[in-house]
């Protein structure tokens, strides 16, 4: 028995391409003028993994550029979190030599971003890597944001926090970067968690 | 019938693109698939937070398949024209889990995420 069957015909071509993934193109995110004025180069962290989901141009209209890449603030709040996850990969590597690590960017409707580091003990394609993140879920009066160092596929959390902005975007930006910072503290918690394992 | 399902672990790409061989060979009468139970206590044996998947979001060839040996568990994988599971097709996909680049299907079940829930009460 089947459930979840919209239609039992093969998807049509249209679809198929809808769902593809678009990797960011740095160079086509613009300068942007913050609130004080300052010019800054609205950088966008590269990432190993990218999946965005294309955006609804009517019910989301502001979440992707129009070529599908992710669109400001998004790209910089990404970038903000990266740094902080930078942090947290220099302390850890220096606790425990020898492991490597791969960013990840996802965004979706549900949680516009989800950016995060892959900590891996001795090989890219080992099983349950240690994923420390930060996610943005929408929610119907603002944003939910989750720090969170889990096992990828054991879902095992070794560290969580859970905090709420609202819709503006300039305190999602630091209700966010808050969030970041504390999980780049954690490096103890990653390393217990990659031993644990 | 409930449309929603829940996976425990974070939504990485790889955390949501079934694993080669467990979740492509069935033996016996398995069902194949990327597994997702439609209880929250059983999707969170170990984890704290499950994401929350709406099967009504699922984009074809998608579809969500009752375990007949399980009835609260439901494997999300592609079906055919007849609604029968593409077992080439999820092959195709479970191939790509640690691949740089996202696949197609990943990407469907990504757009079918409508929560991360707190698996017990906090």
């Amino acid at each position: 028995m089947s459930v979840g069957l919209a239609t039992r015909t093969k998807v049509p071509a249209a679809s198929i391409e809808n769902a593809t993934w678009a990797p960011p193109d740095p160079e086509r995110i613009p300068p942007v003028v913050d609130r004080l004025g300052i010019l800054r180069l609205a950088t966008f962290a590269p990432a190993d993994f990218v999946a965005i989901v294309p955006a609804d141009p009517v019910e989301e209209p502001s979440r992707l550029r129009p070529d599908g890449t992710l669109a400001q603030p998004w790209a910089r709040l990404h970038s903000l979190i990266q740094d902080e996850l930078q942090g947290l990969w220099d302390r850890t590597r220096q606790a425990r030599p020898g492991l490597l690590t791969r960013s990840g960017l996802v965004s979706t409707r549900g949680f516009p971003i989800f950016s995060y580091r892959a900590f891996y003990r001795r090989a890219l394609d080992e099983e349950d890597p240690i994923i420390a993140g930060v996610e943005v879920w929408l929610k119907p009066d603002g944003y939910k944001i989750l720090g969170e160092i889990c096992g990828e596929e054991s879902g095992e959390s070794h560290y969580d926090e859970e905090a709420d902005s609202s819709r503006d975007l300039d305190e999602l930006q630091r209700v966010a970067g808050a969030v970041a910072r504390r999980l780049a503290g954690q490096a103890k918690a990653v390393v217990a968690a990659l031993e644990e394992a | 019938m409930s449309r929603r399902v829940y996976r425990g672990g974070p939504p990485t790409p790889m955390n949501l693109t079934p694993r080669s061989p467990q979740d492509v060979e069935a033996v016996a009468d398995e069902v194949p698939g990327l597994s997702t139970f439609d209880a929250i206590e059983r999707a969170s044996v170990r984890a704290k937070w499950v994401v929350e998947i709406d099967l009504d979001r699922l984009k074809a060839p998608l579809i969500g398949f009752r375990d007949p040996r399980d009835p609260g568990h439901v494997l999300i994988a592609p079906a055919d024209e007849e609604g029968n599971l593409d077992h080439a097709l999820l092959r195709e996909w479970a191939a790509t889990r640690d691949a740089a680049e996202t696949h197609e299907l990943t990407t469907n079940v990504l757009a079918a995420i409508v929560d991360k829930i707190p698996a017990r009460p906090r």
